[in-house]
């Protein structure tokens, strides 16, 4: 079903599933990847991470689809880094001074978090304020489940805690706190989520690590992709003049993408 | 000649001891997805050494000013912000006026410019007191870090496409362990976070 | 008529089961020969610190079979997964690096991790990037340096510390303190037979000196492939130590101090060759050592609490992607082999 402008329309349901799990910008298009595997050390600094990052998505994509569209490109990338930072510092006034140095430098990195302006200027710009809304929900769901699993792990493995209640009595690894043990997690996390994917939907470009072919599936939320294993796929319908045109013409196989 | 020793020692120590993107995880995901093609590897690394050095020295320029005195920490990297804005917008107008530079390097402006990597360090010399030329040698040691990462991911990736990787980890998973690998690598040498 | 009432029973005639260890495959013997070599160096670390190392053994090799065959078995579907003996070797191994006085948990958690994070993600130890023994120390020595880089002088307490977190036992002071200090030496002040009886303090496996040369003999006369990989490491490992000493005893001396001290040796001859690492011609082979050994020498100068070997071979692990094509060198070699057939 398509509006006036003659953008896809989007059910909530599709695109926050699609876009929070089957695309996941933490794990399957590898975007916002440095705060969740150096600041997510405990469930708290995830939990705080997921909050400022989900209100700053949301903002920045709203106001890039209200208001940014006829913007110039140059001037646009700058005013996303500006919108992003407001609720980011202003969350650092919030937050108590342990969890703040905790976090150290990656709490303001948010506001140039490679999800954002990616989203922002490859989605938010060219799609309804509806759509931007359901994927910012979608990209801010993906991220905080990733950060909140690899948090909560993390604590428990480093420090035998979680939420600073003695759980395991096990030894503790506090080397897992550390980037490397992050990236261990995002790992395992990224298999068991391409296990489900693979089982469950076909047709998913994972086998190299074209980031492109992803992203185009991501951005266009081709809808071809909720046939699931065993069922009928439906015929994919012929693509219109006006859906073609949207299509980005640059994300074609071997080239790098911009913002 | 101490002043040249300090940048030289400080800039080694961001790109080999404490490898600002492989250590300490700042703009890994930019690395990883230029890794992929680095054909052009040397053009961003020049731009990020230029963003990283010129928003260096314009944060230095600013704390020296006065503008970041007696303000509050968010307020201080609001500024911050505010000058790796400045330092783009001119860059950019420059490079598409002067330069007459094409759509596609000025989409890799934005990568080079809005990153982690690159507003990380201002922050790293406001919280380690650092003088002018160790800013300058932290900046250089950024990009000397951002260089080096690139290569090895590359090489990891070349590792991996030719390797019989089991399907469930082929991709991303086997590239996440293995520059988890690579941190592990470097994180021994430094032992702990001692930047931030 | 009987065979047909069976299903596939045409086939019943030919289908032999497969012997458990794949005895013909070339990982097979290099992992056997290390295996071989480590029982050695246990029975002289027998000796020397009691019981608790073969305990310390048993845990690292039965946690890393465990882990490795389960996940081999039920994620990745592998049928045998312990028949090329890698995850004996690689347990055998990483107990030899740890010192006699270490926990339990700490090799078997570096036993878990190399199985787990090392070779699982990639299918088997052919396709590691790096060495999974090297990559389990360093692994143990971030998490618990206070257990890796402490060794102990005597044995008699050690039963009490292996069970729990105490760190209640004599450290004793190994070659590579003194050199890292300093200390002035000449040749007859420390004994050549306790040097090669693996008398001095250090890791449980690196320390005797006499079952190292003799397993360098041994590698030689299996011709071990690899072999010039230990070569280009221990000879610039000697040519570095020569031109710079780091003790005031001789230049001499120093060459023997360094090769022996901590687990240059040990990584050398049984860690940094490893066939999935290692470049696949003679004179790269020697360059890949000779790069390992000088970035080892230039560690061990700059950097005190670390495991330097170890961290070399994961560097050079690093770094061979980057400058060995090991997809050319395979091509080429499948072009020659076609031309000639």
């Amino acid at each position: 079903m398509k509006n006036k402008n003659n953008f896809p329309k989007l059910s909530l349901s599709l695109a926050v599933f699609k876009g929070s799990f089957v695309h996941n910008p933490v794990l399957t298009q590898v975007l916002g990847v440095c705060p969740i595997v150096a600041a997510a050390t405990t469930l708290k600094n995830a939990a705080v991470l997921s909050a400022v990052f989900s209100a700053a998505v949301v903002l920045c994509e709203l106001l890039s689809s209200l208001a940014l569209k006829k913007v110039a490109r140059n001037i646009r990338v700058c005013l996303y880094c500006l919108i992003a930072s407001v609720p980011t510092l202003l969350s650092m006034s919030l937050i108590d001074g342990k969890t703040l140095s905790s976090l150290g430098a990656f709490l303001p990195l948010i506001s140039v978090n490679a999800i954002i302006v990616v989203r922002c200027e490859k989605f938010a710009v060219r799609t309804s304020v509806r759509n931007s809304l359901f994927d910012s929900l979608a990209c801010s769901i993906g991220f905080s489940a990733v950060a909140l699993i690899t948090g909560f792990l993390r604590e428990l493995i480093a420090s035998g805690s979680v939420l600073s209640l003695k759980i395991s009595a096990l030894p503790v690894f506090s080397a897992v706190a550390l980037p490397f043990g992050g990236l261990v997690v995002l790992g395992f996390l990224a298999a068991a989520q391409k296990a489900v994917v693979m089982n469950r939907f076909e047709n998913e470009p994972y086998e190299t690590f074209n980031f492109s072919k992803v992203f185009q599936r991501a951005v266009l939320h081709d809808p071809g992709l909720g046939a699931r294993k065993g069922k009928k796929q439906n015929a994919e319908k012929p693509q219109s003049a006006a859906q073609k045109k949207i299509r980005p013409r640059h994300f074609s196989e071997g080239e790098t993408e911009g913002r | 000649m101490n002043a040249f020793v300090s940048m030289l020692v400080t800039a080694l120590y961001a790109m080999l001891v404490q490898n600002l993107v492989l250590s300490s995880a700042y703009g890994v995901s930019e690395t990883i997805r230029i890794a992929r093609t680095p054909k052009h590897i040397l053009m961003y690394a020049l731009s990020v050494l230029f963003y990283c050095f010129s928003t260096s020295c314009g944060c230095i320029a600013a704390d020296r000013a006065g503008l970041t005195d007696n303000v509050s920490l968010p307020v201080h990297i609001a500024i911050y912000t505010f000058i790796l804005c400045v330092i783009y917008l001119v860059s950019s107008l420059f490079c598409i006026l002067v330069l007459k530079a094409d759509k596609k390097y000025m989409n890799s402006l934005g990568i080079c410019a809005f990153n982690a990597l690159v507003l990380s360090v201002p922050i790293i010399n406001f919280k380690a007191n650092h003088t002018f030329f160790e800013a300058v040698g932290t900046a250089v040691g950024a990009a000397g870090a951002f260089v080096l990462s690139v290569l090895l991911i590359n090489g990891a990736m070349r590792f991996l496409q030719s390797r019989d990787i089991p399907k469930v980890f082929k991709g991303t998973p086997a590239l996440f362990i293995y520059v988890s690998l690579l941190s592990l690598t470097l994180s021994c040498l430094s032992g702990e976070a001692l930047f931030v | 008529m009987a065979a047909l009432c069976f299903k596939g029973g045409d086939n019943l005639q030919t289908t032999k089961k497969e012997p458990f260890l794949a005895f013909g495959s070339p990982s097979f013997k290099h992992n056997f020969d290390l295996c071989l070599i480590s029982a050695f160096l246990l029975a002289a670390a027998f000796f020397q610190n009691g019981v608790t190392v073969l305990l310390q053994a048993v845990v690292c090799v039965s946690v890393g079979c465990l882990c490795e065959y389960f996940s081999f078995r039920f994620i990745l579907g592998v049928q045998k997964p312990l028949s090329d003996l890698s995850a004996v070797k690689t347990g055998l191994l990483i107990a030899l690096l740890l010192p006699a006085s270490a926990p339990l948990y700490v090799g078997a958690s570096a036993a878990c991790f190399a199985s787990l994070v090392c070779k699982l993600p990639f299918g088997s130890e052919k396709n590691t990037p790096f060495v999974p023994c090297a990559a389990a120390v360093c692994f143990a020595s971030l998490c618990f340096p206070q257990y890796v880089f402490a060794y102990p002088a005597q044995a008699e307490q050690l039963s009490s510390v292996i069970f729990s977190d105490s760190e209640s036992f004599v450290k004793g002071t190994s070659l590579l303190d003194m050199l890292n200090r300093g200390t002035l030496l000449r040749l007859n002040t420390f004994s050549v037979t306790a040097l090669l009886s693996g008398s001095y303090p250090g890791a449980t496996g690196t320390t005797c000196v006499l079952v190292l040369i003799a397993a360098a003999v041994y590698l030689a006369l299996r011709r071990t492939k690899t072999l010039a990989v230990s070569a280009g490491f221990l000879l610039a490992c000697a040519v570095f130590a020569f031109l710079f000493p780091r003790e005031l005893s001789g230049r001499l001396t120093c060459v023997v101090m360094e090769l022996c001290a901590g687990s240059l040796l040990f990584v050398a001859l049984l860690v940094a060759n490893d066939p999935s690492t290692a470049p696949e011609s003679t004179p790269k082979m020697l360059i890949y050592g000779a790069a390992a050994g000088i970035i080892c020498m230039l560690l061990r100068s700059f950097f005190k609490n670390i495991d330097a070997p170890c961290l070399a071979v994961m560097i050079v692990n690093a770094a061979s992607p980057v400058f060995l094509n090991r997809e050319k060198e395979t091509k080429r070699k499948k072009e020659k082999r076609r031309v000639r057939a």
